[in-house]
């Protein structure tokens, strides 16, 4: 599982719905995916998180468009290729052969009408042309077989098959053709826990049988501090905290990072005072004047309303290059505008204790389980 | 003092074909004034049944509701009453307000039909009062708003407030957060929490999600299936849990403080445990019998008897036969708990 | 401004737009050209409809300028025994008018009694509506209509829109039953109920509103069927002969053999009326569509269940 050389890069990607007013969607975000690695990217309701996820299988439909910023993929050996630049027949042995998606509601994502083997049909069809029909078949049933579900079934419809088992199709259909990199929206969110975690072990299995990069979006910051090695908090389209899943658990840089982690009580923990963020996000048509979460953070100060953050290193987190791999969008970690550093809770140190360094290691190796 | 009883509530449901589903099957609890009991469960386990047949929206096969002692109207203006009383919070923010109509719309109305003389100022004061107490502020601006205006978080709060109207005694809140996003369900909780408090109301929170059950409730009540297999106090329900279940449950949530080879270790562990049919024999119809014996791990021979109620410790018990002692059942069985 | 408190504040620029609101959404409907195009031919036929008949000069009047074509006195020329018919054609305006509006209006009244009592009750009341809405559905509404014509003789307009009403309504009705099972289920319904609302309010008050688009536009086509249904029956010589519809005009033009006379300005224009009645109808329709789809989208952000 561990993260090799680059597979997909983003960078400087905007997205806008066009409009009276646009919609600034996705703003000036980048991120990269490692050959191998779990990225997870993290945020509410209306912070862009599945416009970028289009916007990086260049799926975007009017009124949204790409409106800045590259994305490059990197295929196994070969040259980088700018997506930006990919004609449709390009673009088509990209899809789905490279890169492909997980849709969020497997419910609508699935043809309703049409049987399963049909659907599969569908995709062998359009990217593997010279495929016979048995062969189709064969292949159908063996994905069906992958994910645990009796292959039988390929003749059966969608609705014969519970919410856990559609997502099973959904994502058997994802690696259909073997792709390098998959992206899946929000796969379990209208799933039941139990369910959820099913699919999670069938998603960490596949990974370690098949070798493929996973970008995985959700809401639910809890389960990504267990299934990615990094992560990306996303707030008003913009990337608040870039971090190694591990670690942000324990210390995260960003307030709004704390505040929804605090969201999530822990289940076995001792009883504590709850509260989650306070607020509502901002308007996505607005121009922000300074940090875009400055309106509901507790640790605002000064340049927080006029200033906008960018992302840069975090301090106190020097263990060889990860100290560059962490990076938080927050006035609070910029020594120029705040000498004595974040408060405590954001991996600052507490005067006369242990530096943060420590108190991480003694989390890590003495855990609860 | 417990304020609504359910007795052996059973709820069944015709489908095609004649067959008879039953989503609820024989439950009891009690509901008691300024406490919150959570029912937890899985779609499919019947809480949202429970749910609606408390609200009296949909018709008991079986069984009773006791509000003080006494049994629930099922017709005319006592059902009304009844009605003020037991008030439901329902899951979706989007769909339980009606779009074509004005926050106030929404809060007049029950205010009206429990009170059937308040008009015109009062009746915009009262209406004001509702929103000041969910911190819907100012008022009067909101009220006059259309609930697409609203964000997902202050429809909710439209919705308690709307509950909260007849001023009744019970709450009945169906997953009333899952829908909303994560930072502001802490908020919403605990705006629930607290409005219990000062009214004194007994609170009846369903979920899937069990840290905040725990945090919430002081009692669980674990369903399966439609049947109670585990109830006592949170933390001890939640901190030991006895029944196979809720031993998957709490397994199954992501558990943040855990080391990466922790991790690794109990998903091996679950590879191994689950077959791989076994998701889709969880629809296959069982007759008699412990409902969950084809996904228990430790199921024996014994679970094709349905089990009783056992005690586990004071306060809790577990609907398994893993807790039978050698008086209760006739079966003499170990004691020793499943969990490592 | 700081919102740690916990209290919710609105954002002061959106308190305003209540205000804006009543002048905005006229200016909003209105940016649907196909609707004002429609509500402008419909206006115009309204118009001349209610004061045309006291503009024009007597169309029952004969004269001796017989086959007359156009002119500066009769406008659309006269017919074979001297009439005006452009005078004509106003007259008829109004009794095609009053029979559309008539017959659709009591045809969706019928639908949405039938349709969302049968969605709303369920059980055996729901079987016997719906049991009731498909067999009208099914008989031939033309043949119908012939026979109960032929046996009622009367000078009014009043039994030819009961009847036109009582034959069309059942479509309309079939689809406000699926409406309201949909809507009866939607989570307000509940909340209404549990609040212990009766179920007339309910169904008034939750339901219809909801509703409303596609009653008006059930309504909208109720009309249009049955200004054609009146001009198809007139023109095979059904209803009565005296009153003074286009389809009567149609009728007798067809009979005294305008066409091979070469008197085009007797058959096209109340033809033509029938068309353009017909067509601004439906440009409302669809006027409305557009104009209230965007409002009919329930507002959902990125999040789902």
């Amino acid at each position: 599982m561990t993260a090799g050389d680059l597979v997909l890069r983003a960078e400087h990607v905007c997205v806008e719905y066009a409009g009276p007013r646009p919609t600034r969607a996705v703003r000036d975000v980048t991120v990269e995916l490692r050959r191998g690695e779990v990225l997870g990217i993290a945020g509410e309701s209306g912070c862009g998180k599945s416009t970028l996820a289009y916007a990086l299988t260049r799926m975007l439909r009017s009124p949204a468009e790409l409106t800045g910023g590259s994305i490059t993929y990197f295929p196994d050996g070969g040259t980088p290729v700018d997506l930006m630049t990919l004609d449709s027949e390009s673009l088509r042995g990209y899809r789905w052969n490279k890169v492909s998606m997980v849709f969020q509601s497997a419910m609508n994502a699935l043809n309703p009408v049409t049987s399963l083997g049909r659907q599969f049909d569908d995709i062998f069809e359009a990217h593997r042309p010279d495929m016979g029909r048995a062969a189709r078949h064969h292949r159908a049933r063996e994905l069906l077989e992958m994910v645990g579900i009796d292959p039988a079934r390929i003749r059966g419809f969608a609705h014969e098959l519970s919410g856990g088992m559609r997502q099973r199709v959904m994502i058997a259909m994802a690696l259909a053709l073997q792709p390098e990199v998959v992206i899946m929206d929000e796969p379990t969110t209208a799933l039941d826990v139990v369910v959820q975690r099913e699919i999670l072990d069938e998603i960490e299995r596949l990974r370690e049988e098949l070798g493929f990069s996973v970008i995985f979006i959700t809401h639910d910051l809890s389960l990504l501090l267990e299934i990615s090695d990094r992560l990306a908090v996303m707030y008003a389209g913009e990337i608040i905290e870039y971090a190694p899943s591990e670690r942000v658990g324990s210390a995260p840089a960003h307030p709004y990072t704390l505040g929804l982690l605090r969201s999530f009580p822990d289940l076995r923990g001792a009883r504590r005072e709850l509260r989650g963020v306070p607020g509502t996000p901002p308007d996505l048509r607005d121009d922000f004047g300074g940090c875009p979460f400055g309106p509901r953070c507790s640790y605002a100060f000064g340049p927080c309303h006029s200033v906008p953050p960018v992302l840069r290193p975090v301090q106190a987190r020097r263990r060889g290059a990860e100290a560059d791999r962490w990076t938080a969008a927050c006035h609070l970690h910029d020594p120029r505008r705040r000498p004595d550093g974040p408060p405590a809770e954001l991996g600052g140190a507490a005067p006369g204790t242990a530096t943060p360094d420590d108190a991480i290691g003694a989390e890590t190796a003495g855990g609860e389980r | 003092m417990s304020v609504l009883e359910v007795r052996d509530l059973t709820v069944e449901y015709r489908q095609r074909g004649g067959a008879r589903l039953r989503a609820v099957d024989g439950l009891s609890f009690t509901l008691q004034e300024g406490q919150t009991l959570a029912l937890v469960g899985e779609s499919g386990s019947g809480k949202s049944t429970v749910v609606r047949a408390l609200g009296q929206l949909v018709k008991l096969t079986a069984g009773e509701i006791l509000l003080d002692g006494r049994p629930a109207a099922r017709h005319g203006p006592a059902l009304r009453a009844y009605r003020h009383r037991v008030q439901m919070i329902f899951q979706d923010p989007f769909a339980s307000l009606n779009p074509m109509h004005t926050v106030a719309h929404h809060l007049r109305r029950p205010l009206q039909l429990r009170q059937r003389h308040l008009h015109g100022a009062a009746l915009d004061a009262a209406t004001a009062d509702l929103l000041r107490s969910v911190n819907l502020t100012p008022p009067h601006e909101i009220a006059a708003k259309h609930p697409h205006e609203l964000s997902g978080g202050q429809r909710q709060r439209v919705a308690i407030a709307r509950a909260l109207a007849t001023d009744p005694d019970v709450l009945l809140a169906d997953e009333p957060v899952s829908m909303l996003d994560v930072s502001i369900r802490l908020e919403i909780l605990n705006l629930l929490d607290r409005l219990k408090k000062d009214r004194n109301l007994a609170l009846l929170y369903v979920t899937h999600d069990l840290a905040t059950a725990r945090h919430f409730s002081s009692e669980i009540v674990v369903m399966y299936r439609g049947e109670i297999v585990e109830r006592g106090p949170s933390d001890e329900v939640i901190l030991h849990p006895s029944h196979p279940y809720t031993q998957i449950l709490s397994g199954a949530a992501p558990d943040p403080t855990a080391s990466r080879a922790a991790l690794a270790a109990a998903r091996a562990m679950r590879q191994s445990a689950r077959a791989a049919r076994a998701a889709e024999q969880r629809e296959a119809d069982l007759g008699t019998g412990c409902r969950f014996r084809i996904r228990c791990p430790f199921a024996t021979d014994i679970c094709r008897r349905h089990p009783e109620d056992m005690g586990v410790s004071p306060g809790h018990q577990a609907r398994c036969w893993l807790y039978a002692t050698a008086n209760g059942s006739g079966a003499v069985l170990p004691l020793a708990r499943p969990d490592e | 401004m700081s919102s740690v408190t916990g209290v919710v504040q609105i954002d002061p620029r959106v308190a305003d737009a209540g205000t804006q609101r009543l002048g905005g959404r006229l200016r909003e409907i209105f940016r649907s050209r196909r609707l004002l195009a429609g509500v402008c031919i419909v206006a115009v036929f309204a118009g001349v409809g209610i004061v045309g008949p006291f503009l024009v000069q007597n169309a029952n009047a004969l004269s001796n300028h017989d086959w007359a074509s156009p002119s500066l006195s009769h406008l659309l020329g006269t017919n074979e025994i001297g009439q005006d018919v452009f005078a004509q054609l106003v007259v008829s305006t109004r009794a095609s008018l009053e029979i559309g509006a008539g017959a659709g209006l009591i045809a969706t009244a019928i639908s949405i009694l039938i349709g969302i009592s049968g969605g709303y009750a369920g059980g055996i009341v729901d079987e016997a509506l719906s049991l009731l809405t498909n067999v009208v559905l099914v008989i031939p509404t033309l043949p119908l209509v012939i026979l109960v014509l032929a046996y009622v003789k009367s000078n009014s307009l009043l039994p030819l829109i009961l009847i036109i009403a009582l034959t069309s309504w059942a479509a309309s009705a079939r689809v406000l039953r699926a409406q309201t099972l949909s809507v009866r289920n939607r989570e307000y319904v509940l909340a209404a109920r549990a609040s212990g609302e009766r179920a007339f309010r309910i169904i008034l008050v939750e339901i219809l509103p909801n509703e409303l688009p596609v009653i008006v536009s059930n309504l909208i086509f109720a009309m249009i069927f049955a200004i054609l249904t009146q001009a198809g029956l007139a023109f095979i010589g059904l209803g009565d002969p005296t009153m003074l519809t286009w389809g009567n005009m149609l009728n007798i033009a067809y009979n005294d053999e305008a066409l091979s006379f070469g008197a085009w300005w007797w058959f096209i224009p109340p033809g033509a009326c029938i068309a353009l009645l017909g067509m601004g109808l439906a440009l409302i329709n669809f006027g409305l569509d557009e104009v209230l789809n965007p409002r009919l989208r329930v507002y959902r952000p990125g999040k789902s269940r």
